[in-house]
């Protein structure tokens, strides 16, 4: 999985300069959204389970984070408790829970948390780019007007 | 003495004459009837003329002969009387020949050389036997022998009531004759005393005294009621006629002068009169209430009987309420020991009620057949088998109970309190009561069969609803069960599917280097079925979510055009492979938004078109989308293989997929038409749905532009832009 061969187009996308993490334990999966994002410029660490994704969203703050619910060690639910509960402002930084579950209970507790919800299957890894590049597009101007 | 003799003589006189007019009068054309008559008649004379012959000392000679000459008469009487009853033994002829015999006998005793002379004494009259005398007594002797055979034979052919009539009656001749020959025959033949001749009036009295009793007790030539005014009236007469003589000459003397007739002794006698006509009325009344008492001890009023039977009848619904309050009327009323009744039901004894003391052993239902007849009476029966089982339980009458064309069962009654017979009233009561009394019990049955079958049928809805019960919960768990796996197989094929469809997009756009044709249009159809079963998995999941009414309708205004336009292009390399032509028109151009549930719409509107260019060989599918009122109305029409008829009541039923649908497409899930229905219904629109199976479908729907389903809206989480 480690081969890193695909020839991606080097076209300097939106996402230069942008860190996202993406916590996923699916090895095809993160590697695919890989691939797409880093073809887009934007620089990708990869956390195969919660509580790794946890450190490395509190220690290298990425400008977005993608979340998997189903993951070892913590659920990515239990990510965002844990940042809640250690004063995380979750408003600050554009999270996506990206899963396979459509249960409505699920859909509900990311509601709760302010987070956005999406369902893998559903979505092409292109399409997931184009979320994400919206949700930067909008949080830079939202943090812009703020300031 | 001689006052005690002659009031005797004529008590018993007249009674026997009393006895005789009575029978007479009963019935004056029966044969029996006359002879009883005439005997009776002859014990009155013969008692009158054996007091003459002891006391009129002038012409004594003749009362003797007379009274054997009465004596000869009267044992003729006897033997054709009991000859005659029951039922007559011997014939007439012979009776002839008995009469001609006894004329002969009793020319004898009138002739000189039967009695030559008698010696006189003071109050009684002793007889010399003379050479004829023999005669006489070999006719007596004769006449008693052949009476004796004639009763056992009476009494062996008789039965019940009658044969205790005969016995009764001819115990009383019997002991009468017997008695009467010892006193005035044979004890002065053979031992010279003929002090006890004078008591042949009593002897007389008892044979009086056997009819009687047979008169009362066992209906002797049914004339009971005559029998008991007589004695009323005689009792009343005697006691007026004492009492008013008593008065009269007795009082009457001693306060008025013998000699002269004053007006104080006529006003007397007025008020004598006066007392008399008074005391009258209550006097007869009392007497009458005294006989009734002594001949109808058990008396009662037949209609009243029946009226309260039937009270009873209509009152008491419940069975066995109503067999012990009629068995107990019954029994009350008609002055019976013992009273039973029994029910049957198909064959078996199903209920018993009772009256009076328990029986040591009840009939079982074999013995109660044996009693099939309307109507059994002990007492009348031959002594055969049936009698004696009615014996052996103390049953005196059995009834047969049953309705028109409906066996019921048996009602037996036991003795009657007094020990008498049961009269004639009683059997004719008994008819008409158990008639009532059948149809009361079959009534009471059908309340009780009623009652018992709405107390099975509730025991048997709450076992059945027990169970439906049961199976229900059984059944929602294996529900619940086979949603969570669904559940649960869904989310599992997600993960795969979703580097699949994933990979298969980058290739498309390039992101594994440049595709030729044939790659490229390969990759195309590997993304689209991956695409398919992604939206078959979502299908799955949204079908069990529905079921576990987790399915949420999340509406918001959406452009339903860009939506169809959208669906129409992905599906359109699939249309133009199968050669059919796809179409998409709206009106109005500018279409307003629509609050739906983007997704959920979404999918159905695929479903739609893609069934449509699934089903259809050749020709078209045509999308329109029109603006009806307040509402957007979507319809995808083509010239498929349609619905058959059949069919279509159940097409958007859960799983359900039509016959010629499964041999175009094996593969499908019949969940398509389910949710579309659900979706739409939803969000307060109608599914439109038309076909005529070989030419063609139109399936659509019409949603209204604003959302109605304010839960729907309100529930809504914070969607996507």
């Amino acid at each position: 999985m480690a081969s890193t061969d695909i020839t991606t187009p080097a076209a300097p996308g939106p996402g230069v300069g942008k860190t996202i993490l993406i916590a996923e334990d699916d090895p095809f999966i993160s590697r695919m959204y890989e691939i797409k994002l880093q073809g887009a410029g934007f620089t990708v660490v990869l956390k195969n389970n919660g509580r790794d994704a946890l450190e490395a969203i509190k220690a290298q703050r990425p400008d977005l984070a993608m979340l998997d619910i189903n993951m070892p060690e913590l659920t990515g639910f239990d990510v965002l408790d844990a940042l809640q509960r250690d004063g995380f402002d979750l408003t600050s930084m554009p999270i996506i829970i990206l899963t396979n579950s459509s249960e409505l209970v699920d859909r509900n507790r990311a509601r709760d948390f302010g987070v956005e919800y999406l369902v893998k299957a559903e979505l092409t890894p292109r399409e997931v780019l184009n979320i994400i590049n919206e949700r930067l597009k909008s949080s830079s101007e939202e943090k812009s007007g703020h300031a | 003495m001689l006052s005690v003799a002659l009031v005797s003589v004529f008590v018993v006189a007249g009674c026997a004459l009393l006895l005789g007019l009575i029978t007479l009068f009963n019935n004056p054309t029966r044969y029996t009837n006359r002879v009883f008559a005439m005997l009776a008649t002859l014990c009155g004379i013969y008692t009158v003329v054996n007091f003459l012959a002891d006391h009129e000392q002038t012409h004594a000679l003749l009362w003797v002969r007379l009274t054997f000459t009465l004596a000869t008469f009267m044992l003729l009487l006897m033997m054709l009387f009991v000859n005659n009853f029951p039922q007559r033994g011997f014939r007439r002829q012979w009776e002839l020949v008995l009469s001609a015999v006894a004329v002969i006998v009793a020319g004898v005793t009138l002739n000189g050389g039967f009695i030559p002379s008698v010696i006189l004494k003071p109050d009684k009259t002793d007889v010399i036997a003379g050479p004829f005398y023999p005669v006489f007594l070999v006719y007596l002797v004769a006449a008693l022998v052949l009476s004796i055979v004639l009763v056992r034979a009476a009494l062996k052919h008789s039965k019940g009531a009658d044969r205790e009539r005969v016995k009764y009656l001819v115990l009383g001749l019997f002991i009468a004759a017997a008695l009467l020959a010892c006193t005035n025959l044979f004890l002065p033949l053979l031992v010279g005393n003929n002090d006890l001749a004078g008591f042949g009036t009593y002897f007389i009295l008892i044979f009086i005294s056997f009819t009687f009793y047979a008169i009362i007790r066992h209906r002797l030539f049914n004339v009971r009621l005559v029998v008991a005014r007589s004695v009323a009236y005689i009792l009343l007469l005697l006691t007026l006629a004492i009492a008013y003589s008593l008065m009269a000459l007795q009082l009457g003397g001693l306060i008025f002068d013998d000699a002269k007739v004053t007006t104080a002794h006529q006003a007397y006698d007025v008020a004598l009169a006066l007392v008399l006509a008074f005391t009258f009325q209550p006097l007869r009344h009392f007497f009458e209430r005294i006989t009734n008492r002594v001949f109808y001890r058990d008396s009662y009023d037949s209609q009243q009987v029946i009226n309260d039977f039937s009270k009873v009848l209509v009152s008491e619904l419940h069975l066995d309420m109503m067999l012990r309050r009629s068995v107990t009327e019954l029994c009350r009323n008609l002055h019976i020991q013992y009273g039973q009744i029994v029910v049957f039901n198909h064959d078996r004894v199903y209920h018993i009620e009772h009256y009076g003391p328990l029986p040591k052993r009840l009939m079982i239902a074999p013995e109660l057949h044996r009693l099939n007849k309307r109507m059994l009476v002990a007492d009348e029966l031959e002594d055969d088998d049936r009698k004696a089982l009615m014996d052996e339980h103390g049953i005196r009458v059995s009834v047969m109970l049953h309705t028109r064309d409906e066996f019921i069962g048996y009602l037996l009654l036991g003795d009657k309190l007094s020990g008498d017979i049961y009269s004639s009233q009683d059997l004719e009561l008994l008819e008409i009561i158990t008639k009532e009394l059948a149809v009361g019990i079959l009534n009471a049955k059908a309340y009780a069969e009623i009652q018992e079958f709405n107390v099975t049928l509730q025991a048997r809805v709450d076992h059945a609803t027990n169970r439906l019960r049961v199976a229900n919960r059984h059944l929602k768990e294996l529900d619940k069960a086979k949603d969570e796996f669904i559940s649960m197989a869904s989310h599992q094929l997600r993960t795969p599917l979703t580097t699949i469809k994933g990979y298969l997009s980058m290739m498309q756009e390039g992101d594994a280097g440049r595709l030729t044709a044939t790659q490229k249009e390969f990759v195309s159809y590997a993304f689209g079925s991956s695409e398919r079963m992604v939206n078959l998995i979502s299908d799955l999941l949204n079908v069990s979510r529905l079921s576990a009414g987790r399915f949420l309708i999340q509406a918001k205004p959406t452009d339903v055009v860009a939506m169809v336009e959208d669906e129409v292009r992905q599906l359109q390399p699939h249309a133009t492979n199968k050669g059919l032509q796809l179409t998409f028109e709206h009106s109005p151009k500018a279409f307003p938004l629509v609050e739906l549930d983007d997704n959920k719409t979404r999918q159905v509107v695929m479903n739609f078109i893609d069934n449509a260019i699934y089903y259809t060989q050749t020709g078209s599918v045509m999308i329109r989308l029109s603006k009806v009122g307040e509402a957007a109305r979507l319809e995808v029409t083509d010239t498929g293989i349609g619905v058959p008829e059949g069919a279509k009541r159940k097409l958007f039923s859960k799983f359900y997929r039509a016959e010629n649908a499964q041999e175009v497409r094996p593969d499908g899930t019949g969940l398509g038409l389910y949710l579309a229905r659900r979706v739409i219904e939803d969000q307060g629109g109608t599914i439109i749905f038309k076909s005529v199976e070989g030419k063609g479908s139109t399936f659509g729907f019409e949603l209204p532009l604003k959302a109605r389903n304010p839960v729907a809206k309100a529930k809504e989480p914070h969607g996507k832009h």
